[in-house]
């Protein structure tokens, strides 16, 4: 009997040590999270008679189910792409909501990257939307938000930039104003925040920076080992016990996250403590995330959850699809 | 602020006259053979208060409880009035458990409200002469409750409610955006039926709710982002900056109301009036209010309601969209409590899960779009049982009961926190529990008071899904002859 058992000891020990390294490598713990709750929570919005509801509720949907592994119904996917194409405004702009009429950067992004999590051809006049966005560019390389708010900033230029790269449009860009733009939001720590010389740069803005200037082609190296230097120094890089600000730590955890992995380090995260973090935010009533322990989640905030899940490889970043079909 | 005095004052004498009816009716004997019931709820489901009072003031600390009193025996129960209290002589009492006088004294924000609540509310002592913590309309933090005829109801108008760190972990559920310890968001006040001798003759307790905003969590980021320390200090300069960009011109960190020589501390509604504070104009400045040295603009009032200047900058803001939230139109939570509590945790969540806050009110551009925040706290713009508010389309199907609303055109809120039922007896909230916390709600104390009543019937049985934590529906709770089944009862 005991020989019996010892034959499959080393399969045993060989299954442990494999669960135990796919555990240190996601950082998960199993039955942190119910993900087929969290399914559910993300799929209960399917049963409202206003399916998809807004811009930002549809790419909540699309981005969370898609990393859930979740299957989502051709219908639905045509819903939402024919509710995206009822959003673009005639100047080429989308807005989150139909009642809205001014479009602006931020959802015409939100639009074209939500367009790209769905397997159909665009629903949107792909040539218009870029006019819209070239509109809003500026003299001094930057972007403005809408037709009112023309100044140029660090998240407009981000959402401007992230546009046309969907788009497979850089190339209109003045990629040497643009990136001297960006840089000049780089603070003397490494870090990047949406004011021009401010002392508090952000994971987020320095995000948006890093994709900017990378997407452009303008990342050097000294910018690229500045804003690592920035982002190791934070609670969110691994080795590091600052503490993260509870307010923020759901958005800063999820741009940590992604822009370690946009400067090519993706190992330097603490993924323990995004699943710490995550701990805290869960809303078992739900399976969804709040946005600070002890809230109750809503789409977004579960959304957020999930993309550091997604980052950090508990869960797979949804597919995309190219917006420009051959 | 005349008219706020003005209600101030009235409830103080009110109250005052509810005291002497107390004290006249001491030492008569009880009614030989009463049996009393009483339910009690809190009017909002959530108050909002500020950490802090140096700056600006958003809202005061203001809570209210309001109480039903069932004298039952024959088959329909009597609903007490100021009258047949006197005449039976009980008196209605609350008292607030977690909060007491020398706690909330001891706590550095709530110290903060003592410090300033005179400069923001002229005339207006937070601590009276007996060391008692006060509210704004005359109740402390225990005390009789006065009768308010439109409800039919005891009431306890104001009470001074701050969250505090208790120590108690399952119960100091909110954080703190400035850092400090966690706070108990969800306070408790019993509510006691008293006869002439002091006896407790019936008792009940209800959450009173108060929690911080989530307005912290992204002032201090901008005001960092501003170049400006992030504290409140440091928000209220930067804030003061902000809105000197916008039309008015007035940069309210160079306000100096009291004249020390230091901005603030100033109270939104003295320009942009609020009913929530009693107003239906704005009231305009403290008389001697200075300008710091510097300004360039002068004082004056603005026609559009706190409400309205507040939610549509919000919603119309490029930053806000850009920077700190593009859904900012949906997420209520960003600046409603918040903070680690739910505001909205009652049956409306527990039972659709994808019932969100826009249903009913809309979300802030259809808000700002069909002008409800011209005429905020209004019965008009409000949603009911009924319906969402004017203008909304719900993706939900409403209730079609039918329920008595009194007065027709209530001063402050909606129809379900003015309206009466049942015959026009009993309040929606005795049965039905808070706005936003109806039963049954996902925090259990908000049940408590419902499933004791609920249980406090002999043999009481309950249909499949149903339990004590409904609103109130076992009829023998009211009327002697009548089931012991849980069902709906009569609405008109």
């Amino acid at each position: 009997m005991l020989k019996n058992r010892t034959r499959y000891l080393p399969t045993i020990m060989l299954l442990t040590l494999v669960f135990l390294w796919t555990a240190g490598v996601t950082g998960a713990v199993a039955g942190d999270f119910d993900f087929p709750k969290t399914q559910k929570f993300t799929r209960s919005i399917e049963g409202r008679p206003d399916f998809p509801v807004s811009l930002v509720f549809s790419r909540d949907y699309l981005y969370s189910l898609g990393a859930l592994g979740a299957k989502i119904d051709g219908k639905k996917q045509k819903d939402i792409a024919s509710f995206i194409g009822r959003l673009q405004r005639l100047d080429g702009g989308f807005t989150n909501e139909k009642i809205e009429k001014e479009s602006s950067i931020i959802f015409t992004e939100m639009a074209l990257d939500t367009l790209s999590l769905i397997n159909l051809p665009p629903a949107a006049d792909l040539k218009q939307a870029k006019a819209y966005v070239m509109s809003l560019r500026n003299a001094d390389g930057g972007f403005g938000f809408d037709a009112k708010n023309k100044q140029s900033t660090l998240v407009n230029t981000y959402y401007a930039i992230h546009s046309l790269s969907l788009m497979k449009e850089l190339k209109a860009v003045d990629a040497v104003k643009t990136a001297a733009f960006i840089k000049s939001f780089e603070n003397k720590s490494g870090g990047f925040d949406y004011v021009k010389g401010t002392a508090v740069p952000k994971a987020k803005f320095t995000y948006m920076a890093v994709y900017i200037l990378k997407a452009l082609g303008k990342l050097d190296e000294k910018t690229r080992q500045d804003a690592l230097k920035f982002l190791s120094g934070t609670g969110y890089a691994a080795g590091n016990k600052e503490q993260v600000d509870v307010l923020q730590m759901l958005e800063e955890m999820g741009y940590a996250v992604d822009t370690f992995k946009l400067l090519g380090e993706p190992k330097k995260v603490d993924k323990k403590k995004g699943i710490g973090i995550l701990k805290q935010l869960y809303f078992a009533e739900t399976g969804g995330f709040g946005s600070i322990p002890g809230d109750a989640s809503t789409p977004d905030s579960t959304t957020a959850g999930i993309r550091i899940l997604a980052g950090i490889g508990t869960l797979k970043e949804p597919k995309t699809y190219p917006l420009v079909r051959k | 602020m005349k008219k706020i005095m003005k209600k101030v004052l009235l409830t103080v004498a009110a109250t005052l006259v509810s005291g002497a009816m107390s004290l006249a009716i001491a030492g008569s004997k009880p009614a030989p053979g009463a049996t009393y019931k009483v339910l009690a709820w809190n009017d909002l489901g959530m108050h909002c208060a500020c950490p802090t009072f140096e700056g600006f003031l958003l809202l005061p600390p203001f809570n209210t409880v309001r109480a039903q009193v069932l004298k039952y025996g024959g088959n329909d129960p009597v609903v007490m009035s100021a009258t047949s209290a006197a005449t039976d002589k009980i008196t209605i009492n609350y008292a607030m458990v977690e909060n007491t006088d020398a706690n909330l004294k001891a706590d550095t924000y709530f110290a903060s409200w003592i410090a300033n609540a005179p400069k923001l509310f002229p005339g207006f002592a937070p601590v009276d002469g007996t060391g008692k913590v006060m509210g704004l309309a005359g109740y402390g933090l225990y005390g009789t409750m006065g009768y308010n005829s439109n409800l039919l109801a005891f009431e306890a108008v104001g009470i001074p409610a701050y969250p505090l760190h208790t120590g108690n972990t399952a119960k100091d559920v909110m954080t703190d955006p400035l850092g400090g310890p966690t706070r108990d968001p969800y306070l408790t006040a019993n509510v006691t039926v008293k006869d002439s001798t002091g006896a407790t003759v019936a008792s009940t307790s209800t959450v009173v709710p108060v929690a911080f905003g989530g307005c912290c969590s992204c002032h201090l980021q901008l005001a960092s982002a501003m170049g400006y320390p992030a504290t409140p200090a440091g928000s209220f300069a930067a804030l003061g900056v902000m809105h000197g960009k916008n039309s008015s011109g007035i940069n309210i960190a160079m306000i100096d109301p009291d004249g020390d020589g230091v901005g603030g501390p100033v109270r939104c509604s003295w320009c942009h009036w609020d009913p929530a504070m009693g107003e239906a104009a704005a009231p305009g400045w403290p008389a001697g209010t200075k300008l710091l040295a510097g300004a360039t603009f002068t004082l004056k009032k603005s026609t559009m309601s706190f409400s309205d200047v507040l939610h549509r900058f919000h919603n119309q803001s490029a930053l806000v969209k850009s920077t700190y939230d593009p859904n900012i139109a949906t997420n209520c939570y960003k600046c409603h409590p918040g903070n680690g509590i739910q505001c909205y945790r009652g049956v409306h969540v527990t039972k659709a899960s994808t019932m969100f806050c826009m249903d009913c009110h809309g979300n802030l551009t259809q808000r700002t779009s069909t002008n409800q925040l011209a005429q905020p706290w209004k019965m008009s713009t409000l949603p009911s049982c009924l319906g969402p508010s004017a203008g909304i389309t719900s993706a939900f199907a409403c209730h079609s009961n039918k329920i008595t609303v009194y007065p027709a055109s209530p001063a402050f809120a909606g129809a379900f926190i003015n309206g009466r039922g049942h015959k026009g007896s009993i309040d929606c909230q005795a049965c039905h529990g808070s706005p936003h916390a109806e039963r049954p709600s996902s925090l259990a104390a908000d049940n408590v008071g419902v499933a004791a009543a609920n249980s406090s019937v002999a043999g009481a049985t309950y249909p499949a899904g149903v339990n004590s934590s409904y609103p109130l529906g076992v009829c023998k709770f009211c009327h002697p002859n009548k089931s012991t089944v849980w069902q709906k009862p009569y609405h008109l």
